[in-house]
C-alpha cells in the first residue's frame, strides 16, 4: 500500500535536487528568520529586562495614566506630529509608551511616568530590534527578502513531505548520531523536518502572506478586482481611510472620554492604545486600539472624530469575510492569541526549525564532500552566519548590560555591537576552519547566555531566578539558560559528528545513487 | 540513456514560466469567481503562494523541459485571455 504512495523515481530525483538547491540557496536567510523568531515571540516581554526602570511598579491608577497622556498630548500640540501613538501602562510596561511620527519623517519614542510625568528616552530597543530582525526589517529591502524566503520555505516543506511519501514512520523517526556524518545529518534533518513540518508550514505561509503577498500581490489584485480603487479595497477589509488634514485649527481630543466611548462600543475588549492623527487640525482622529484574546485576530479599533463621535468600529476578528480570514495571520504567526505555554512551544518549534535548516546544509555538505567552491563557501557561510548569529544575539544582551545607561545613542550602540559581532564571525569563518569557528562561536555564545543573567542579578543585588523578581525577568533568565544548554548541545553534536573520518572525495556517491541517507 | 534529475528546461520553467503562469492564473481565477469582491481579493491573496509552489513542483515533475514550458505557456495564455477579456 505504502509503495503506491511513493513518487515515481524520476520525479523523486527532480524533487530531491530542487529541494536541496532551493534549501541551500535560501538556508542562511531562513535560519535568521527562524532563530530570531523565537525571540520575536517575546519581544514585548523583554521590556523589563532591557530597561530596568520598567521592573518597578508605578502604582498609577488609570485616571492618573490618562491625565498624563492628556498632558503629553497638550505638550506635543505645537510639534504637529503626523501621528502620535500612546500606549497606556500595563504589567510588562508600567510607564506610558509614546511613539510619534514628526512632519520631518523622523520617529520619536519616549516613555512617560504616569504619576510624575517624567519623560525618558528608551535606553534600549533590544526586544523591538530582535522583532524587526526576525523579518529583516532593520535592513533595506529585508522584509521582501524575508517574504521571498518564506515562500521558498513553503516550497521546501511541500517537496520535503513529498520526498518522504511511502516511507515507514519508524525510518523517518530514526536518528543515528554514531553513523557517518551524511547519515547522521540526514536522520536529524528528516526527524526535525517531520516533527516541525505543520508548525513550519504555518510560520512560512503566514510569514510570506505578511511580508510579501500584501505588498507584492495586493496592488495587481486590486487593479484586477477594484479597478485600482485602494479605498474600495480597504473598505472590503472593513477599514476606513483617515481624513486628510482640513487645514483649519481643531480641538484637542479628550482621551478619557474617547476611552469611555470605545468601551461602550466594544465592551469585551481591553482598550489600551491611542493613535491620534492630524493633531491640532479640525480633522483630528483618535483611534482607540484594544485586544480581545478570545479570538485569533485579537486587535480592535474604535475611531472617533474631533467631537468624540464614533466614525468607525473594527471589532476583533474583523467584520468582512476577508478581514475574518486574513486578520488572524498576524496573530497566528506571532501567537498573539496564545498563553505563555503555547508561546514557549512556538519558540521551541522556531528553534527546531532553525536546526532543521542547519542540518539540511550539513547533510548537503557531508553528501558532496565539500569539493567545489560553492560547497566550501557554503560550509564557511553556514558556520559564520548561523553560529555568528547566536553569538551576536548574546553580545546584544551583554551590551544591554554593560553600556552606560546615560549614553544618548545607546540603542544604536547595542545594534552596532550585534552587527559587528556577526560580521566578525562571518569573516573569521571565511578564513579559518569552519567547524572550529562554529563550535567556538557556539560555546562563546552559550557562555554569554549563562553569564548575562548572573551579571544582571549581581548588578541588581538579587539572586538569579529569584521568586521575588518580576516574572518577566525570571522568564528571560530561564530562556537564556535554555539557549545556553541548546547551544552547548549543538556544539557537542557538531564536534561529535564531524569527528567521524571524512570519506575521500573520490568515494563520494554519484548523483541519483540510492543510499540509506536520502532514498 | 538515463535522464538527469534536473535539466535546464525544467529548472527554468520551475523558476520562471510556471510561477508567472500561476500568478496570472490566480488573477484570472479572481476575475471569474462568482463571489463578493472582498472574497475575490481574499481568494487571490490566499491562493497565490500555494499556486506558485504547486506550479513549480509540477514543472519539475514534468517529463521534459519542453513539456514544462508548453504547460506554463498554455496556462499563461489562457489566463491572459481571461484577464484581458473580463478584467
Amino acid at each position: 500500500m505504502s509503495a503506491r504512495l511513493r513518487l515515481p523515481p524520476a520525479t523523486f530525483a527532480a524533487f530531491r535536487e530542487a529541494h536541496a538547491w532551493a534549501g541551500v540557496l535560501s538556508s542562511l536567510v531562513l535560519f535568521v528568520l527562524f532563530f530570531l523568531g523565537a525571540f520575536a515571540m517575546f519581544w514585548e516581554h523583554l521590556g523589563p529586562w532591557q530597561e530596568p526602570r520598567l521592573r518597578t511598579e508605578t502604582s498609577a491608577t488609570e485616571e492618573q495614566a490618562l491625565a498624563a497622556a492628556q498632558r503629553h498630548l497638550e505638550e506635543r500640540l505645537a510639534a504637529r506630529p503626523t501621528w502620535l501613538a500612546i500606549a497606556l501602562p500595563h504589567a510588562g510596561e508600567p510607564w506610558l509608551h509614546v511613539r510619534e511620527l514628526l512632519p520631518s519623517g523622523d520617529e520619536k519614542v519616549e516613555r512617560v511616568h504616569p504619576v510624575t510625568g517624567e519623560r525618558a528616552s528608551p535606553t534600549s530597543e533590544l526586544g523591538y530590534f530582535l522583532y524587526e530582525m526576525h523579518f529583516l526589517d532593520a535592513l533595506p529591502g529585508g522584509m521582501q527578502v524575508a517574504g521571498a524566503a518564506s515562500g521558498v520555505m513553503v516550497f521546501l516543506i511541500v517537496t520535503g513531505l513529498a520526498l518522504l511519501l511511502g516511507r515507514r514512520l519508524l525510518d523517518l523517526l530514526r536518528f543515528r548520531p554514531r553513523a557517518k556524518p551524511r547519515v547522521a545529518w540526514s536522520d536529524a534533518h528528516k526527524v526535525l523536518g517531520l516533527v516541525t513540518a505543520p508548525a513550519l508550514l504555518v510560520f512560512a505561509w503566514t510569514g510570506a502572506q505578511l511580508c510579501l503577498i500584501e505588498d507584492l500581490a495586493r496592488p495587481s489584485l486590486v487593479r484586477a478586482i477594484f479597478d485600482g480603487d485602494e479605498a474600495a479595497a480597504a473598505r472590503s477589509l472593513g477599514m476606513t481611510p483617515r481624513p486628510s488634514p482640513a487645514g483649519t485649527p481643531g480641538e484637542l481630543p479628550d482621551l478619557a472620554a474617547a476611552l469611555a466611548t470605545a468601551r461602550e462600543a466594544l465592551p469585551d475588549v481591553r482598550h489600551g492604545r491611542f493613535v491620534i492623527a492630524n493633531l491640532g487640525d479640525a480633522n483630528v482622529t483618535v483611534d482607540v486600539g484594544g485586544e480581545d484574546h478570545a479570538t485569533l485576530s485579537i486587535f480592535s479599533r474604535v475611531r472617533l472624530d474631533g467631537s468624540g463621535a464614533v466614525t468607525s468600529v473594527l471589532a476583533p476578528g474583523g467584520t468582512t469575510t476577508h478581514a475574518k480570514v486574513s486578520f488572524p495571520f498576524y496573530g497566528l504567526h506571532f501567537a498573539k492569541w496564545a498563553d505563555g505555554a503555547t508561546r514557549i512551544a512556538y519558540a521551541v518549534l522556531a528553534l527546531l526549525g532553525a536546526l532543521c535548516i542547519l542540518t539540511g546544509n550539513l547533510w548537503w555538505l557531508a553528501r558532496r564532500g565539500r569539493r567545489g567552491l560553492v560547497d566550501r563557501l557554503l560550509a564557511r557561510l553556514t558556520a559564520g552566519v548561523c553560529a555568528g548569529l547566536a553569538l551576536a544575539v548574546a553580545v546584544l544582551f551583554l551590551a544591554n548590560q554593560l553600556l552606560p545607561r546615560d549614553l544618548a545613542s545607546r540603542p544604536a550602540l547595542e545594534e552596532a555591537a550585534f552587527f559587528t559581532t556577526w560580521g566578525l564571525v562571518v569573516v573569521t569563518a571565511l578564513v579559518a576552519p569552519a567547524t572550529r569557528v562554529s563550535t567556538h562561536a557556539l560555546l562563546a555564545a552559550a557562555s554569554l547566555y549563562a553569564a548575562v543573567p548572573l551579571l544582571d542579578a549581581w548588578r541588581h543585588a538579587r539572586l538569579p531566578l529569584s521568586p521575588t523578581s518580576s516574572l518577566y525577568v525570571v522568564g528571560v533568565e530561564l530562556g537564556l539558560f535554555f539557549l545556553c544548554a541548546l547551544l552547548v548541545a549543538t556544539a557537542w553534536v557538531i564536534r561529535r559528528v564531524t569527528s567521524f573520518p571524512t570519506a575521500a572525495p573520490g568515494a563520494a556517491r554519484p548523483h541519483g545513487e540510492s543510499n540509506d541517507d536520502d532514498s | 540513456m538515463k535522464r538527469p534529475p534536473l535539466d535546464a528546461g525544467r529548472v527554468s520553467a520551475a523558476l520562471l514560466g510556471a510561477p508567472a503562469a500561476a500568478w496570472l492564473g490566480v488573477h484570472a481565477l479572481v476575475v471569474v469567481a462568482p463571489v463578493a469582491d472582498d472574497v475575490r481579493l481574499l481568494l487571490g491573496e490566499l491562493a497565490l503562494l500555494p499556486a506558485v509552489a504547486v506550479a513549480a513542483c509540477a514543472a519539475l515533475a514534468s517529463r521534459s523541459g519542453r513539456r514544462a514550458w508548453l504547460g506554463s505557456c498554455a496556462l499563461f495564455a489562457l489566463a491572459a485571455l481571461v484577464v484581458g477579456v473580463l478584467a
